[in-house]
């Protein structure tokens, strides 16, 4: 059976062999981890990349690394350890805030998983019109009212 | 009296019904990541079959 733990250990290992800065779970996959399970396609991870690299050619350094373990490319997705990844880029202000300041939890006694907070996820969201996703979980609905009084009355 | 009873029984049954929900999603938050990610790829997939089945023309029964 697939094991989610066994593809954030590959991705983990891209940032020991320097293959990446950084990275954190985002989107929907984010939201699942705190939350009940909410119908997804992928895994979104969003990386921080090594600064100096090919500005037109960004993921191919992590490519060339999957690729060189056996892991296979379908569409937009990287195939690892059975999961659809997708790897995003940072690029805005607010994406690299959420990737350097997010929860790290252990997944399993070897496994550490990076995961977006649940304020950046809401601040994400509303920034990408990500509506459909904060509907469908009543945490983040609740989450996004109190971060909206928050606003309001500060 | 007969459409009053009938109202609190609806009411009830709404109550548990949503109660249950609730407990429901409760399990679902504290299963284990890797499990929800299954659950969530399983729903994608559902909801995926569903789209495919709604979208395409129904099979002509003549021929």
């Amino acid at each position: 059976m697939a094991d989610i733990a066994k593809t954030i250990s590959v991705v983990n290992r891209l940032i020991n062999d320097r293959v990446i800065e950084n990275y954190a779970l985002g989107g929907a996959t984010a939201v699942i981890f705190y939350t009940e399970p909410i119908a997804t396609e992928d895994v979104d991870i969003f990386v921080q990349l090594k600064p100096g690299g090919n500005p037109f050619m960004e993921f191919q350094p992590i490519f060339d690394y999957l690729k060189d373990r056996g892991y296979g490319m379908k569409g937009e997705h990287f195939y690892v350890e059975e999961f659809p990844v997708q790897f995003l880029p940072t690029g805005k202000e607010l994406l690299d805030e959420a990737v350097t300041q997010a929860n790290e939890f252990q997944l399993t006694e070897e496994v550490i998983v990076r995961v977006m907070t649940p304020e950046h996820l809401v601040a994400v969201m509303l920034d990408t019109d990500g509506s459909k996703i904060i509907c469908e979980s009543a945490f983040f609905s609740k989450m996004m009212l109190s971060t909206r009084k928050f606003y309001t009355t500060s | 009296m007969m459409k009053k009873e009938q109202i609190n029984t609806a009411e009830q049954i709404d109550e548990y019904i949503k109660s249950r929900k609730e407990s429901f999603r409760e399990h679902q938050r504290q299963l284990p990541f890797s499990e929800k990610m299954l659950i969530a790829f399983n729903l994608a997939e559902r909801d995926k079959t569903i789209r495919q089945a709604t979208l395409l023309p129904k099979k002509s029964k003549v021929g």
